[in-house]
């Protein structure tokens, strides 16, 4: 693990404020989409983040580019703290971070041609004269394995696949080093999904690329990643490799997930133990005392309720945030 | 360019009433450009010896009080209607898609401001407010202009402020502000390009509804001042002429319901012919 | 899988075909479907969005606006071609022996209603209960889809809950009047996996226990393999494979179900490793010509496949193939 760390997080919070009543002595119920949350990816990593629905992990992928502004904490872009950027310096950095967006439907401008979108970064950052913009669109389009034929087309005489890879041609287009995959497959049919997948590895190793990859669907997620996160209401509760993760999960979330997560393999369902969470995901904007989790756990224990466990680094690699583990 | 004539061809799609109107508005122009060019008399010519008259065949809608041509008065007040409708219309379009735009974009106090302003100017009956200001302005071209866009505004400016909240959220003006799009090209092209739509229809709308407030003012007298023609003045001064000759309040009284009618079935064409159009498959169970 | 279903079809689908006239022309959404549901079974129903499958179902119990849509073939249920039975006979059919949940409970529920009114009205309808009975009912009715507080949710609305419990609901609306036949279209593709598992079973245990047989639609192989019993793989609007789950998962024939297998990331493959994708894209189902839908992207493909629409092969017992081709593939190899 000698590379270097291109993206630090520390300590991010983003908290949504209800309306609410200007009552004096009420307090208005504040949602906690991301609640301290720190991590670190190296180059040439993918951390996977995996979590259910308002677990916060699409607000951290905006979060960390700061396309939603936090309310605490710092990102660091290879030591430069994105976070003390004015606009202008930040507009600088975009280059370097991009996204690619979950929706093909609605992430892609129906107005403008896929040369115009996929041009729209070049001509931002100005980088370069007019022939060299044409080729390099040609050349990205290329890439993601369209034609570029397909220049003059709009979105919509596209499929959601083709679409995905324009929005990934888009993404390219400045020659970022990290790039957010904010549920990127998850709006796809299996085979597509594929399809794109591949086009993700592929692209990462021919390009050298770094991702946050951010999904719900942990096989995909495991797919990708070499390093995994799990988030739970507003924080990570475990972090670790992608085997050990999944040979061996130590908190009882991500053991809850893991077995519940379908497998294309009616022997192993046969046979398997499924722990069976009760009751809902809890909503974000209550979330529950001290552990987030304890009134699912299955081990729950008093100082679970009381006191919130502390992401604690127990071995090379492995965080987990849980009083008895 | 492929986009604007699937639009046209579905608008040619739509019903009679559609493409009745797109023939009315059309005939209309072409009678406000065209028509007083052809038209024997003018329209502020006397001649006190064949004072409302009957029509027949050298006044082909008879005389007012006058002795004026009925119809030369009908054809010059359309395009003082047409002219005052668009250029009221377009002022209307031009401020209130800008501060629309300014208070759907950019929230916050101004946000607030605007919205507070437009709500406030909406709860008056806009003919109105038209009298209002047309009045306080004085009569004469510009007044009724002013009094008309400026009446019209809120009506874009909710529209557009509408508009732009919901698209604003969409990921696709995100996407560009991850490449580093600047403000003001978000708006010019991926907000502004996106709501045309809804203006489009509220502008063709809007004509009609101008041509009648027009008209409204200048039977109310606070609009064109006499002898200009105008389609409004026209039918106060045939009003109290009914029984002797009806056409002087009949004929501009069919020109503006033709008008006004023409212009309502182009905008409810164009609102259908840019509705995705979706095929209600599905049927809900009937229990 | 414990409980073995006695082999006693009580729904034949014979030969469906749910066209839909469109100004381009035909929309061939199911063409040409064919299949039993045997008593207390899990049926599986797999394929992609745009495969035919909900419209299938939709098309059971005729609830398609006809026109645009237009049906032929036969349904035999209980002695009746549910395609042909009057307005009022289906209504009856609806609900009280073939009953069916969607995937957004949220559209599918009335936002007006009480839960529990919801509830009854079905059992009011269908069974004649007054309505103190059906209400009380309907409570025991929630606590069976394990809904704690049934009592006070019964008053409660759809948007007071959550969408795990909203599915439940539904379930519970559904099997109130103990119908023979579930058909549940995708009923936990919009829920989070650890209530999608909640869900899922929730469905099996209410087989197991009243004995409904269950249409499973979805486009999740996972699901499929933890809770049919038998799966049908649906492609461009005709079942292209069908065999016991646990068969077609460790011998799947039709190149296409092969390709929808290899392309499921799962855990065993390297990070680098890639996913067998399935080249192109599905086919418009609108003038689709005389050949083999999936020949454009099959590695497979003969003459014949671009010639000719194939048949069911049975390669096995109770293994059926629509393939010229079908190839003998070990899981192993995925």
């Amino acid at each position: 693990m000698s590379e270097e760390v291109l993206i630090k997080a520390v300590g991010l919070k983003k908290y949504f404020k209800d309306k609410g009543s200007y009552l004096p002595g009420v307090t208005t119920p504040v949602t906690k989409a991301v609640d301290d949350v720190s991590f670190e990816i190296r180059r040439g990593q993918v951390l996977g983040l995996v979590g259910e629905s308002g677990c916060g992990k699409s607000t951290l992928g905006l979060s960390i580019l700061r396309l939603h502004e936090s309310d605490a904490g710092q990102v660091f872009y290879k030591g430069t703290n994105l976070f003390d950027l004015k606009q202008n310096a930040l507009r600088e950095y975009r280059q370097y971070m991009q996204i690619v967006f979950q929706d093909p439907y609605s992430s892609l401008n129906p107005r403008m041609t896929v040369n115009q979108i996929v041009k729209e970064p070049l001509d931002n950052f100005n980088l370069g004269e007019k022939k060299w913009k044409a080729d390099r669109v040609d050349e990205l389009l290329e890439l993601v394995g369209l034609s570029p034929e397909h220049k003059k087309r709009y979105p919509h005489e596209f499929s959601g696949g083709q679409r995905q890879r324009i929005g990934i041609a888009r993404a390219l287009a400045s020659d970022p080093q990290f790039i957010v995959c904010d549920e990127s497959v998850s709006a796809l049919d299996v085979s597509i999904q594929a399809q794109i997948l591949n086009l993700l590895v592929d692209l990462k190793k021919q390009l050298a690329l770094t991702y946050l990859f951010i999904s719900h669907d942990l096989m995909v997620v495991y797919h990708v990643s070499s390093r995994i996160a799990v988030m739970y209401l507003g924080k990570l509760v475990e972090i670790a490799e992608r085997e050990d993760l999944f040979s061996k999960p130590l908190h009882p979330y991500t053991q809850a997930l893991l077995s519940c997560v379908p497998i294309p393999d009616p022997e192993v369902e046969e046979k398997r133990e499924r722990i069976i969470l009760s009751g809902d995901i809890p909503s974000p904007m209550n979330p529950p005392t001290g552990c987030h989790f304890h009134p699912r756990c299955r081990f729950s224990q008093e100082v679970c309720q009381r006191e919130y466990p502390e992401l604690r680094n127990i071995s090379e690699n492995r965080y987990v945030a849980c009083h008895l583990v | 360019m492929n986009e604007t004539l699937g639009i046209i061809r579905r608008y040619l799609e739509q019903g009679i009433l559609a493409k009745a109107g797109l023939g009315i508005v059309f005939l209309i122009i072409l009678f406000a450009i065209f028509g007083p060019m052809f038209v024997r008399f003018g329209p502020t010519e006397q001649d006190l010896s064949i004072v409302l008259n009957a029509p027949d065949s050298r006044h082909l809608l008879g005389t007012d009080e006058l002795g004026r041509d009925i119809l030369a008065r009908v054809a010059y007040g359309a395009r003082n209607s047409l002219f005052i409708g668009i250029i009221s219309v377009g002022m209307a379009m031009v401020m209130g898609v800008t501060i629309g735009l300014l208070a759907g974009y950019w929230r916050g106090v101004l946000d607030r401001l605007i919205a507070s302003l437009m709500d406030a100017m909406l709860a008056f009956p806009p003919l109105v407010l038209a009298i209002a200001i047309s009045a306080a302005l004085g009569p004469g071209y510009l007044s009724i202009m002013i009094a008309i866009g400026i009446v019209f505004t809120p009506f874009f400016g909710r529209l557009v402020r509408g508009v732009v909240l919901s698209v604003r959220e969409m990921e696709y003006v995100l996407g560009a502000r991850a490449i580093g799009t600047r403000d003001v090209k978000i708006i010019l092209r991926h907000i502004l390009p996106n709501i045309a739509a809804p203006i489009i229809i509220q502008v063709s709308l809007g004509l009609a509804y101008a041509i009648l407030v027009e008209a409204g003012l200048s039977f109310l007298g606070v609009g064109l001042t006499p002898p200009a023609p105008s389609w409004g003045s026209m039918l106060r001064d045939g009003y109290g002429y009914m029984q002797m000759a009806p056409s002087m309040a009949i004929s501009p009284g069919v020109a503006i319901f033709v008008t006004v009618l023409g212009f309502n079935f182009v905008g409810d064409g164009i609102r259908d012919a840019l509705d995705p159009t979706q095929q209600r498959v599905f049927k809900e169970t009937e229990q | 899988m414990t409980v073995e279903p006695q082999a006693t079809p009580i729904l034949t689908v014979d030969n469906l075909k749910t066209y839909f006239s469109l100004r381009e022309g035909w929309l061939k959404a199911v063409d040409g479907v064919s299949f039993t549901i045997d008593q207390g079974e899990i049926v599986g129903m797999v394929g992609e969005s745009g495969c035919g499958k909900s419209v299938c179902a939709h098309s059971i119990l005729r609830l398609l606006k006809t026109p645009p849509a237009n049906l032929s073939g036969r349904i035999e249920f209980k002695g009746a071609d549910l395609l042909s039975v009057s307005n009022s006979e289906i209504r009856k059919i609806r609900g009280g022996h073939i009953s069916m949940i969607f995937q957004d409970p949220m559209i599918s529920l009335n936002p007006v209603l009480t839960i529990g009114r919801q509830i009854s009205e079905t059992m009011i309808l269908h069974q004649d209960l007054s309505r103190a009975e059906a209400r009380s009912r309907s409570v025991e009715l929630l606590e069976m889809v394990g809904i704690p507080g049934a009592e006070k949710r019964a008053r409660q609305y759809i948007f007071q809950l959550s969408g795990g419990m909203r599915q439940r609901v539904m379930i519970a609306m559904a099997l109130s009047c103990q119908p023979e036949i579930l058909i549940a279209d995708e009923p936990t593709t919009a829920l989070d996996v650890t209530i999608q598992a909640q869900i899922l079973e929730l469905i099996k245990e209410m087989n197991r226990k009243l004995g409904t047989a269950v249409l499973l639609i979805t486009h999740d192989l996972g699901v499929v393999a933890g809770y049919t019993q038998r799966v049908m793989v649906v492609y461009a609007g005709k079942i292209v494979e069908t065999a016991s789950t646990k068969t077609i998962f460790s011998r799947p024939w039709h190149p296409y179900t092969i390709g929808l297998m290899g392309a499921i990331p799962r855990m065993g493959k390297a990070q680098d490793g890639y996913l067998a994708n399935i080249e192109g894209s599905p086919p418009s189902l609108i003038g689709l010509e005389k050949a083999c839908a999936f020949h454009s992207r099959c590695q497979y493909a003969m003459e014949e496949c671009l010639n000719q629409v194939p048949e069911f092969v049975e390669t096995e017992p109770g293994h059926f193939v629509r393939c010229f081709n079908p190839r003998f593939d070990r899981r192993q190899d995925l």
